[in-house]
């Protein structure tokens, strides 16, 4: 038998012999897997759209392409400091005002909606001590109807 | 008979020496784990980290959070791109920056911080501005933040809440 044919039958058996060591692999996925989990965030985030009425001249493009510059149909929700609401509508210059309670909103906004589909987007105006949680409720409610919102981009009002 | 008992001993013996744990499909299911929670981490990174001591709202209706300016407001300061601008006390502008002129009010400040970061970004035309707001904060407070955005150019607002509730 020559030399080279008794290497590569040695080889051959070295080749069969060694076995890959998965446990080790295995203690690794472990160790990774745990970390992965432990680090990944289960609180999952999202986003609500609203816009500012402003006054700056991309501003003024930006809220003109959400509100019509002479809507037939105009709705204003306010959030007065007792946490009441109040909705204001006006229908070719016909104004209207309404108390409502917070599950009442999207009722009333859907019917004005249903009623009027010129309305562009509701106007949204609060007591500066409601806090942003409340308002991001209502923000939700009308956003559910498809109403785009639009908060007032003046800090006096 | 003691000749049996020991053959059959030293079958078993011999078995138990021969039998391995299949590693090899567990390894192959770990590495389908492991390949799916990189995947969904890489997904659902949005960059957006809020401070620990921030609590989100929480609704059911939401979109995507897009890749925008963010700025976070806390009850103790408020952070333009992760970088403090103003400092609250209880949700009230109290100090100013050291780097402020006396003249300039906490908000100008603000809509300083906010032209700088426009100037900064890559798409400046973009109009989104994501706010990361605590529940507790007040319109007031809210309402001068989104009016100095206003004065910027920032008009389309993205609210970040936590999904789920109702």
């Amino acid at each position: 038998m020559s030399l080279s044919s008794k290497l590569f039958k040695q080889s051959e058996g070295l080749d069969q012999d060694v076995p890959i060591n998965i446990a080790s692999i295995i203690d690794c996925f472990t160790v990774l897997i745990t970390y992965i989990l432990a680090a990944a965030s289960f609180v999952s985030l999202g986003a609500l759209e609203a816009s500012i009425a402003g006054t700056h001249p991309m501003g003024a493009m930006a809220s003109s392409a959400v509100v019509a510059p002479q809507p037939i149909a105009l709705a204003h929700l306010d959030i007065q400091a007792s946490n009441q609401f109040e909705m204001k509508t006006s229908i070719d210059g016909h104004a209207e005002k309404k108390p409502l309670t917070f599950e009442q909103i999207e009722g009333e906004f859907a019917a004005f909606k249903e009623k009027n589909p010129s309305l562009k987007a509701v106007t949204l105006s609060s007591a500066d001590a409601i806090p942003y949680e409340n308002l991001v409720k209502v923000v939700a409610l009308i956003r559910k109807i498809g109403i785009p919102v639009v908060f007032s981009g003046r800090p006096d009002e | 008979m003691g000749l049996n008992v020991l053959q059959k001993f030293g079958k078993s013996s011999s078995l138990k020496s021969e039998i391995e744990l299949p590693l090899a499909p567990m390894a192959s299911v770990f590495t389908v784990i492991l390949v799916f929670l990189i995947k969904s981490a890489a997904l659902d990174v949005t960059s957006l980290s809020p401070s620990s001591d921030l609590s989100l709202p929480e609704v059911s209706v939401t979109s995507e959070i897009p890749d925008a300016l963010k700025i976070e407001i806390s009850k103790d300061a408020i952070l333009v791109s992760d970088k403090t601008v103003m400092t609250l006390e209880n949700f009230n502008p109290t100090a100013r920056a050291p780097s402020s002129v006396d003249s300039e009010s906490p908000f100008q400040l603000l809509v300083k911080a906010l032209n700088f970061e426009r100037g900064e970004s890559k798409n400046q035309q973009d109009s989104r501005l994501v706010i990361i707001a605590d529940q507790q904060a007040p319109y007031q407070l809210l309402k001068q933040v989104m009016a100095s955005a206003a004065k910027v150019g920032f008009m389309d607002l993205r609210l970040v809440v936590v999904k789920g509730g109702e």
